[in-house]
């Protein structure tokens, strides 16, 4: 690292930073461990909101050699809606309406992706779609580890958050531009490495049901977030609603649908309930393919795909292929494991 | 959209006020430029005349309008109607528009038009100024209308010039026969650059009157250009940078001890924003500067440069585009203009691969180039795999000072910023702070390539580039700039108010109820005229420290 030696950054007027104690959780902007926000301003409420396509967040470590395993809880809600919007408009060289004139665009069928780093190494991503069934709100947990030897002796620990930059064609259909922007980090819990170990988990833009996720046909597919260890994971897919042991979803999402949805949906059951493979793709953050393989259907009516450790976080895609017809895209409940067991 | 309701309730207020505090207007004239679309500078523009008639009676000229390239290239919403009522409010005994009049000079249709006393629209002998002069502004507003660069050898550009040349003609012509058919006590203009600005600038100076220049930025600022004070031969501001650079010599860095918490109290606001921030970066959230030493600074470093691509392990020399038809040629500068520059540094860039070089692009260049400058000069670059071409903006202000070890500008105020960081700069060019001394400043082309090199190598040596002192005089000069040199007046309000019915409606409630004694824009200005200071100062300079201390009131000195 080059040192400039005329260096003078500090002020008599700098307040004191008060290092954050492991364990310990930071859910206030107010927060005197958070240190360097950039691209990001603090939340009164929550701890900080993207307002740029890269946002960063400096948390001070009061024990830097010790490690620390991170929860990141995410949040995307009308609010960043409308900042990202209004960021949008900034970049094209125009001035946002004023708040009494302002409307929101619809972005219930956009997706977003954000890729969470920390020492500049990326840990895992999260995909978040706010639909109007969400109540105003999406919340996604994402966690990570942290290794002793990645924070130095200043125990400056420094989160980013921004958009992945080679996410393959079938992720970014629908993608917003810079989908960073408007995010909101709610809450960050930091622990110590004896606990649990960090296990693989999906993020597939919808909420997690038990140990299962849904995940839908728009934006049909969904992200795996390594293991502590980044070793292998086992993916469980039943097509939604067949063998996979799970109700249908409960509460507001089981509302009567509209005839012409209904219709649709029924369509979608009848290739869900078809017996035959499925085309799975996946993807590295690197942009290069994985896996790309047939999976046959099991009794159970589910199929299993093994993702290959230290391949970090990746995009999968699934399919169900009918009578050697195209691949047909449907709901699926994923469910994943180490391949440790 | 701007929400000013009802301007008229104001105008009267003000017409009132004003009545009883400027002298009686005798026979001799202040005039005053009008030619801006916000009202906040024509305000104080309007406020300074104001300000200089409660001691030098006089009557008050206002020369105003927009051309069609004016309302094409920088204005939205430019409303002479209003700003006539706002002059006439002020004592205005004449608003006039000056680019209509120039058009109908230009086309041979203008009629009689009597201002202060002259035939503006009839015949008027060719001004005075020097064809070099004359060429310049030419020049300078030709690049500025076209947005380009430099003028190239092609027919659209030929046709620009010419039209800018026939009508600063004009221009320079009722400039200097109104000035030299009058006795003008002063001009006031909210710009020196341009043919509608500049030549009436050039005119005064070359009559012997004094020019008044309030920004547009902070509270109250003005520069005071005075004829006596002008270098012979040297651009506008030339003289301007001299003076200052002495003023903040005996001033403000004779008085450093006494200054100190000031210093470090408005260094540690423009890190997080405050005051007045950079105008062209937008929020905080890229403009805020969180890092506090080397272990911060290292990693964000790492991070921005892993993004980039570049070796953290290398200096890294950031190079800061200009707005590259910004007011050419009103101060001096190393090279013919901003862009050859900007080229030339490329050219040293390419040969010098043991470092790595950030090209950085002007955040509101789109408003001053329409020629893609910034994309042309990366393309004939993009084989150097140690020179990268960004948006400024795609990099917050964390990053960029987390990479930067050498600032290269010709005048920008990164060349203040930096150094009060400990990160040395070069300049190109004078600015209002190249005198003084906390940036290196070159004025030839092999001048500033040698330094270039020299600091190159002193980089990669471990040399320290900028002394401790440079660091203080660094961030004195912020102070001075924000505080010192910045007069907060009722009669004006901060920049940050806005043109709405807010800053009208405080302006009003200090004219009716707060009595105008030792207003401090009057008190200012008058220090400034009868001391022929370059700057309005908040305080008066002149007292012994302790008196000095009791009027800055400095935390922690009893």
């Amino acid at each position: 690292m080059f040192h400039l030696p005329s260096l003078d950054l500090g002020t008599t007027y700098d307040e004191p930073i008060v290092p954050q104690e492991v364990p310990g959780i930071i859910d206030r902007g107010s927060s005197p461990a958070l240190c360097i926000l950039d691209g990001a301003g603090r939340a009164p409420h929550r701890l900080s909101r993207v307002v740029q396509p890269v946002g960063l967040l400096g948390i001070r470590l009061a024990q830097p050699n010790a490690g620390v395993r991170v929860k990141v809880r995410l949040l995307v809600d009308d609010m960043s809606t409308a900042m990202w919007d209004k960021h949008i408009i900034r970049t094209r060289g125009e001035q946002p309406p004023d708040d009494a004139d302002y409307v929101a665009p619809d972005v219930s069928r956009n997706h977003r992706l954000v890729e969470v780093t920390a020492q500049g190494r990326s840990r895992v991503v999260a995909l978040m779609m706010l639909r109007p069934a969400d109540g105003g709100v999406l919340r996604q947990n994402v966690s990570f580890e942290v290794g002793a030897d990645e924070v130095d002796e200043s125990g400056l620990l420094m989160i980013g958050l921004e958009q992945p930059g080679h996410a393959p064609d079938w992720a970014t259909e629908g993608l917003l531009v810079d989908s960073v922007a408007g995010v909101c980090v709610a809450r960050l819990t930091l622990e110590t490495l004896d606990g649990d170990k960090v296990e693989p988990h999906v993020s597939t833009g919808r909420p997690r049901v038990g140990k299962d996720s849904l995940a839908p046909v728009d934006p049909g597919f969904f992200v795996v977030d390594p293991s502590s260890d980044s070793g292998p994971a086992v993916l469980r897919l039943a097509p939604h609603g067949v063998g996979a042991g799970v109700d249908p979803l409960p509460g507001r999402r089981a509302k009567v649908r509209h005839p012409v949805r209904a219709a649709r949906a029924g369509l979608l059951d009848w290739h869900a309930s078809a017996r035959g493979p499925a085309a799975v793709e996946v993807v590295d953050l690197g942009g290069e393919t994985v896996l790309e393989a047939e999976t046959p259907q099991g009794d159970d009516g589910t199929h299993e795909v093994s993702v290959p450790g230290g391949v970090g976080p990746v995009f999968v895609r699934a399919r169900k292929l009918r009578g050697g017809g195209a691949p047909i895209p449907v709901d699926w409940t994923v469910r994943v494991r180490s391949a440790r067991g | 959209m701007r929400q000013l309701t009802d301007f008229r309730p104001f105008a009267q207020t003000a017409s009132t006020f004003w009545t009883h505090n400027v002298l009686p207007a005798g026979e001799r004239v202040v005039l005053v430029e009008a030619m801006s679309q916000d009202l906040r500078v024509t305000l104080r523009n309007l406020t300074v005349a104001n300000a200089l008639r409660r001691i030098e009676p006089a009557r008050l000229v206002v020369y105003s309008g927009a051309d069609e390239d004016w309302n094409q290239v920088v204005w939205t919403y430019f409303n002479l109607d209003e700003i006539r009522r706002m002059a006439e409010a002020y004592g205005a005994e004449t608003v006039f528009d000056a680019h209509d009049l120039v058009d109908r000079r230009v086309t041979g249709t203008a009629a009689e038009q009597v201002v202060a006393g002259v035939d503006l629209g009839g015949d008027l002998p060719e001004a005075g100024i020097t064809q070099e002069t004359f060429d310049q502004i030419v020049h300078a507003t030709a690049c500025r209308m076209a947005k380009v660069a430099r003028l190239e050898d092609i027919p659209e550009h030929h046709r620009k010039r010419a039209q800018v040349e026939a009508r600063s003609r004009e221009f320079a012509r009722i400039y200097d026969a109104l000035i030299s058919r009058n006795h003008v006590v002063a001009l006031v203009s909210s710009h020196v650059d341009y043919n509608n600005f500049g030549l009436a600038v050039e005119a005064a100076l070359r009559h012997d009157v004094p020019v008044l220049f309030p920004q547009s930025t902070g509270g109250l600022k003005v520069y005071g250009l005075f004829p006596e004070q002008q270098l012979p031969h040297m651009p506008v501001r030339a003289g301007l940078t001299e003076q200052i650079a002495d003023f903040f010599e005996r001033h403000v860095w004779a008085n450093r001890e006494l200054l100190a918490p000031s210093r470090e109290l408005t260094t540690w606001r423009s890190k997080g924003t405050l005051g007045r921030p950079s105008w062209w970066r937008s929020g905080p959230a890229v403009s805020n500067m969180d890092l506090r030493g080397s272990h911060d600074r290292g990693v964000i470093r790492r991070y921005a440069s892993m993004r980039i691509g570049l070796d953290p392990g290398l200096p890294v020399v950031s190079v800061f585009n200009h707005a590259v038809s910004d007011a050419l040629g009103t101060n001096v500068e190393a090279f013919s203009d901003l862009g050859e520059w900007f080229e030339e540094t490329a050219e040293v860039a390419a040969q010098h691969d043991e470092v790595n070089w950030l090209f950085l692009d002007h955040p509101q260049q789109r408003l001053y180039d329409g020629s893609d400058f910034f994309e042309t000069v990366a393309a004939r670059f993009a084989d150097r795999p140690h020179m990268w071409f960004m948006r400024s903006l795609d990099l917050s202000k964390n990053q960029l000072v987390a990479l930067t070890d050498l600032v290269l500008t010709v005048r920008g105020s990164v060349s203040n910023e930096y150094p009060a960081l400990g990160i040395p700069a070069i300049q190109s060019g004078w600015s209002e702070w190249s005198g003084c001394g906390f940036t290196t400043v070159a004025e030839t082309p092999d001048a500033y390539r040698e330094v270039l090199v020299k600091h190159l190598a002193g980089l990669l040596s471990g040399e320290v580039l900028i002394s401790p002192e440079q660091v203080e005089r660094a961030r004195l000069w912020a102070w001075f700039y924000r505080a010192g040199a910045d007069v907060h007046s009722g009669l004006v309000q901060q920049w940050q108010m806005g043109e709405e019915d807010e800053l009208f409606h405080l302006l009003s409630v200090n004219m009716r109820h707060v009595e105008v004694d030792a207003e401090p824009a009057f008190a200012a200005v008058r220090r400034l005229w009868r001391r022929r200071d370059p700057v309005l100062t908040r305080i008066d300079w002149r007292h012994d420290p302790e008196s000095l201390a009791d009027l800055l009131a400095p935390r922690g000195m009893p």
